[in-house]
């Protein structure tokens, strides 16, 4: 366990002290901020123009205006290639360098440096995506009123933040894990129950939101980037074990993204509720946000999709680590 | 330095080649198939039958070369995978150790749990609805009647857009229009989305009438369904169409997201934004369950041919309906005209005419019949003529050459005593002779007049329904038979349409036989709706003297009082005025008169609830940003009784005029001859206000000025005694007459009767004071649209009116000040960025100083 918390920490720190986390976080917040751009201009748009769900134009689903879908093509062509970037680097340049041979032989299960290498990577996809949320309160018209409602409740609840970022400075100092894991569970536990009962049971909150678009097109976004960037980012970690180039890695990771991405190319061809259009829709990763992830909704169809090949990813990368030990 | 290549062996040779052969076959099969695709373009053309045929050449040497690339290929990739199995296999089974196969056939089961599971997602997913007004979300009750569809007979829903959003409203485009025309195909596409998930099979097709390739899609999708064309090409506006099995159902844009375009240019302080008022995703579904619905009937009944809606032909184009049977066939109704009167061809008075129930083609039976005894008395007369003057011809040739004396004696008689001389008798004979010529040339004339009247006749007789229908001599059974599948009756009574032009139809003419009102009364009885529009019954002499006709009286026992004035406008007064000086007399410019006001509900009664009909209409008025220009003149004041408007359900008076108006009992100017010998125009109507003396003072007949309701709506119980004839007025009186010994019966009765009238069944009823509101062969956009409305919502079809019940829809907006705005722009375009390639430059530098 300790080893596995080492590795995480090594590799996700990895990310913030080479030039190339930067690169890819420049690009990225580049790209999410010129849609975010398009976005606040159909927000705040004058006459019969507008955006029904802004969170389709973030994530390059909107049909109109043609900007949007535009920039929808953009963003869906470096998607891939943004988490190729990521996973290009994981375990090729270990292979490359020589340094797999040491990892193999280090006391460590080969599914505990799969696991450790892919929450790393993943860690610091969420972390991209964290800044994102600054854009909230454009996005669904958040408003947030603060009131000084300091209950037992509520106090539990910032306690329990408060005992959250101690273990994650607990994880990142590598201070004992059973303490580590103690700030964890107990602020989690402390935030989430205080919380609760803070919003059913105080007559007043200490922060109160009012959205004056939905937001349930907000979170089901995030929670569809989330499992989408989980996917492909098991993918490119599977490449990264078979290749030794990091070149190679990330062209071979985009090509095998882009396939779940080209397919909604080829929506216009087919008639919505053929089996055409179907097939089409199960591979298109840009078609699942476009139609139910941007629009408020939760489809078991790519949930499914994402999870299971993540797993399966996941399993093959172990299993291609397991097949260099026994060469 | 060790060489590090492997070794090469037959073995990787043959691998190579493999490998080699099956990337190939991929690169060729990928030709092969844009080959294909580019000769069949379509998906549903990709069958192993077409393949093949394009193989042996039938669609020519293209597409063979294309099928045997593409086929070639895919071969060539199976043979390589084979292989590489078949040494996956091998070396499974070879030399590789027991770990290596239990990681193989682990690998192969992870694969094939894959596909399982995602293969079991694929037909068993389902969607979840988060939104925060569950607008992906059907109601239950609805989704289970659009799961008892059979998949078996799919639904085609064709969004036509033809670029017309308000019908004949108007034809005025706008970003507002086009803005809603997209928002709406959206949305439908969605709707349908929602209906595929419960299984029934649905084809959508969006058309547009400015696309490159219209016609041709328009041919490809109703080449099997000529009733789909037909309808598309009858469609009046931007319309959702729904066809199964051979029945089209239609949907104006407006009646599933109606555009508010008064609200739209208000929004957002005024900066504009789209707002849309949704009708009901149940209004959409409902099109696509009623598919197989039968149309509502609506049957016009008229006292004679001239007023039905058929087209006129010359004549009659003011006092024709076919301009509201043109609304209401293209808005979903069937119209049918049942003529109330007979008899016009030999009847010398009104009172020589017959109750009837006619169809029209009946009535033109009738009419072709009168019009071909005309012609047959005119041929006998000219024959007659020609006759006589063939013996005067005789004559004449007989006296040629005998003496003066006689030959002037002939003359004497033929010029009626006129002195004919020697030297006038060739101008005699040359005039003889052209009275011949005209004789037979009357002749031949009222023969072909003739011919063509029996020709007529003979064309309408061979209709075996109207000759059937003429057999049938019972009035009061024959209505009932006709109206039987009737859902909504209209009666208009044209009689005056300009007051200073005069009365046109004699509003006695009008009247009908109580067997008559009896079918009527039946019809409101079963619930059925019925729809008046009353002219005034004013005559040229003054007020009307005949008492209310049987159907007069069946409206004002459902509970609306009918003024006997007609209604003149300010404007009008100044009409006659000037027609008394002789400037406009017979004729000249039109007076301007005020529009009519549909009020939803009365001033200070907020308690009512609107009027369903005039709710409707300003909706419709706000779709397009205008009010509806509703004018007519001469006008009949129409009032709800007191009774009715003490429970009202909805405010009843829903038709106004302004108060520029006033009531006249002598609606029409005199011309009498004057002192001096000539005529002139006398009893000019002008405002006299009722004096406090007069009998008239305080009640609805007093002469006042408006506004004045003309148009009264109503849903409530017919009377008690309609359906008991035992508390009829004329039976209770009778017994306060008979005596005491009735004095139970009669209290008992009178209860009854007093006890309001909630006996009988409900229906609807709307009450017009204009006879011709909704004549003419074309109707305005306002007239057309009120009349939608009120039928609509008299056959009970609320659904098709457009409602504001649900919150409007509009585009999310976020309110900012322009300083807000270039923050928000370039901390977000620019700030974060560059915090990144800030932070990127900081740990660069700090790690070169470690």
């Amino acid at each position: 366990m300790r080893a596995t918390a080492s590795l995480i920490r090594r590799e996700f720190i990895a990310y913030f002290t080479s030039p190339a986390g930067y690169v890819a976080a420049f690009g990225f917040l580049l790209l999410t901020g010129l849609l975010f751009n398009l976005n606040l201009g159909l927000l705040t748009e004058k006459g019969p123009l507008g955006v029904e769900y802004p969170m389709q134009v973030m994530l390059g689903g909107a049909d109109s205006p043609i900007l949007a879908q535009v920039a929808g093509v953009l963003f869906w062509g470096l998607f891939p290639a943004v988490t190729g970037m990521l996973t290009m680097r994981l375990l090729a340049e270990e292979r490359g360098t020589g340094s797999i041979e040491l990892l193999l032989t280090a006391p460590i299960r080969d599914w505990q440096i799969v696991f450790a290498k892919f929450y790393a990577c993943f860690g610091f996809y969420i972390v991209l995506w964290l800044p994102t949320l600054l854009y909230l309160p454009v996005l669904a018209d958040l408003h947030a009123q603060w009131k000084p409602a300091f209950t037992p409740f509520s106090i539990a609840m910032l306690v329990g933040f408060v005992l959250i970022v101690f273990g994650k400075i607990a994880f990142f100092r590598d201070w004992p894990g059973w303490l580590t894991i103690g700030l964890g569970l107990i602020g989690l536990t402390a935030a989430v129950a205080g919380g609760y009962f803070h919003y059913t049971q105080d007559p007043e909150h200490l922060v109160t939101f009012t959205a004056g678009i939905d937001p349930a097109p907000i979170w089901t976004s995030y929670l569809g980037v989330v499992l989408a960037g989980a996917m492909f980012l098991a993918l490119g970690l599977f490449v990264s074990s078979l290749v030794e180039s990091q070149l190679v890695a990330w062209m071979v990771s985009l090509l095998l993204g882009l396939v779940f991405v080209l397919p909604s190319l080829l929506r216009w061809w087919f008639e919505p509720g053929t089996v055409g259009y179907d097939v089409v829709y199960f591979l298109s990763v840009p078609e699942h946000f476009r139609r139910t992830f941007t629009r408020g909704q939760l489809d078991t169809l790519p949930i499914v999709l994402y999870v299971t090949v993540t797993l399966f990813c996941l399993f093959l990368t172990v299993r291609s680590l397991e097949s260099r030990r026994l060469r | 330095m060790t060489d590090t290549r492997q070794r090469t062996t037959w073995g990787t040779r043959f691998r190579f080649l493999v490998r080699a052969f099956g990337l190939t076959g991929l690169f060729a099969t990928v030709i092969g198939a844009g080959l294909f695709a580019s000769e069949f373009p379509s998906p549903s053309q990709w069958t192993t039958q077409t393949v093949q045929a394009a193989g042996e050449g039938t669609h020519g040497p293209f597409a063979k070369v294309a099928a045997w690339t593409l086929a070639a290929g895919v071969v060539s990739v199976a043979i390589a995978l084979v292989v590489e199995l078949l040494s996956g296999l091998l070396l499974i089974t070879g030399r590789r150790t027991a770990a290596s196969v239990s990681a193989t056939v682990g690998t192969l089961a992870a694969l094939a749990l894959l596909v399982f599971v995602n293969a079991y997602s694929f037909t068993h997913h389902r969607r979840l609805d988060f939104t925060r007004d569950h607008q992906f979300t059907l109601a239950p009750e609805l989704a289970e009647k659009l799961r008892s569809l059979r998949p078996e007979s799919p639904t085609t829903i064709v969004v036509h857009q033809m670029h017309q959003t308000f019908g004949s409203l108007t034809d005025e485009r706008d970003s507002y229009t086009s803005g809603a025309e997209r928002k709406v195909t959206e949305k439908v596409k969605d709707v349908v989305d929602l209906f595929r998930e419960l299984g029934p099979r649905f084809n959508i097709e969006v058309l547009d009438t400015e696309a490159f390739e219209y016609n041709r899609q328009l041919d490809a999708i109703t080449k099997d369904a000529p009733a789909l064309r037909q309808a598309i090409e009858s469609s009046p506006e931007n319309s959702i169409f729904f066809f199964a099995n051979d029945r089209v159902q239609r949907l104006a844009f407006n009646e599933f997201l109606q555009l508010d375009k008064t609200a739209s240019k208000e929004a957002n302080s005024g900066r504009g934004n789209l707002v849309l008022l949704p009708q009901g995703v149940e209004n959409f579904a409902r099109r696509v369950l009623a598919v197989q619905e039968r149309r509502p009937k609506v049957a016009v009944l008229v006292v004679h041919e001239l007023l039905t809606t058929a087209y006129p032909e010359g004549r009659g184009r003011a006092f024709t309906m076919a301009g509201l049977k043109k609304a209401l066939t293209t808005h979903g109704f069937d119209v049918t005209d049942v003529v109330l009167k007979k008899n016009w061809a030999s009847a010398g008075s009104l009172e020589e005419l017959k109750p009837a129930a006619d169809t029209r083609e009946e009535s033109t039976l009738e009419r072709l019949e009168g019009a071909l005894a005309t012609a047959a008395d005119e041929t006998a007369a000219a024959r007659e003529q020609a006759e006589i003057f063939g013996q005067i011809r005789t004559r004449v040739e007989e006296l040629k050459g005998r003496p003066w004396a006689e030959r002037s004696a002939l003359y004497a008689r033929l010029v009626r005593g006129g002195t004919v001389t020697e030297e006038l008798e060739p101008e005699v004979l040359a005039s003889l002779q052209r009275q011949f010529n005209r004789a037979d040339q009357i002749l031949i004339d009222a023969r072909k007049a003739q011919a063509s009247a029996e020709a007529k006749l003979r064309d309408a007789l061979s209709d075996e329904r109207t000759i059937e229908g003429r057999r049938i001599t019972d009035v009061k059974a024959k209505l009932t038979r006709v109206l039987a599948d009737v859902d909504l009756i209209v009666i208009p009574r044209f009689t005056v349409e300009d007051a200073t032009e005069g009365p046109d139809v004699a509003a006695s003419l009008h009247g009908i036989s109580k067997e008559q009102a009896d079918v009527i009364r039946d019809f409101m009885l079963k619930g059925k709706p019925v729809l008046a529009l009353l002219g005034p019954i004013s005559s040229r002499t003054g007020p009307a003297t005949d008492g209310p006709d049987p159907l007069e009286k069946l409206i004002t026992e459902r509970g609306i009082v009918l003024g006997n004035e007609t209604i003149l406008f300010d404007g009008e007064a100044a009409a006659f005025a000037s027609r008394r000086a002789g400037e406009q007399f017979g004729g000249g410019v039109p007076t301007d008169i005020p529009p009519l006001v549909l009020v939803e509900t009365p001033d200070g009664k907020t308690d009512i609830k609107p009027n369903p009909v005039a709710a409707a209409a300003r909706l419709t008025a706000r779709s397009v940003d205008q009010k509806l220009d509703l004018r007519a003149r001469a006008l009949r004041p129409v009032y709800v009784a007191p009774w009715v408007s003490a429970e009202p359900r909805f405010a009843a008076e829903f038709v106004q005029t302004g108060p520029d108006a006033w009531n006249e009992v002598r609606p029409f100017p005199q011309v009498r001859p004057l002192p001096d010998g000539t005529f002139g125009v006398t009893d000019i109507p002008r405002f006299e206000p009722t004096p406090l003396d007069d009998p008239r003072k305080g009640t609805l007949e007093e002469e006042r000025r408006g506004p004045f309701p003309i148009g009264v709506a109503i849903d409530g119980p017919s009377p008690a005694h309609w359906s008991d004839d035992r508390l009829a007025p004329t039976r209770i009186a009778a017994m306060l007459v008979a005596g005491p010994q009735f004095q139970k019966l009669i209290a008992g009765a009178l209860a009854s009767a007093q006890s309001n009238r909630p006996k009988g069944t409900s229906s609807r009823l709307i009450v017009f004071g204009s006879g011709n509101l909704f004549s003419g062969p074309k109707l305005e956009p306002a007239q057309e649209k009120l009349l939608l409305h009120s039928a609509n919502w008299l056959t009970g079809r609320e659904d098709r009116m457009p409602q504001a019940s649900q919150a409007a829809w509009q585009f999310p907006r976020v309110e900012m000040t322009e300083r807000e705005f270039s923050l928000w722009r370039y901390g977000t375009a620019i700030g974060l960025p560059l915090v990144a390639v800030y932070l990127g430059l900081m740990v660069t530098m700090f790690r070169r100083l470690r």
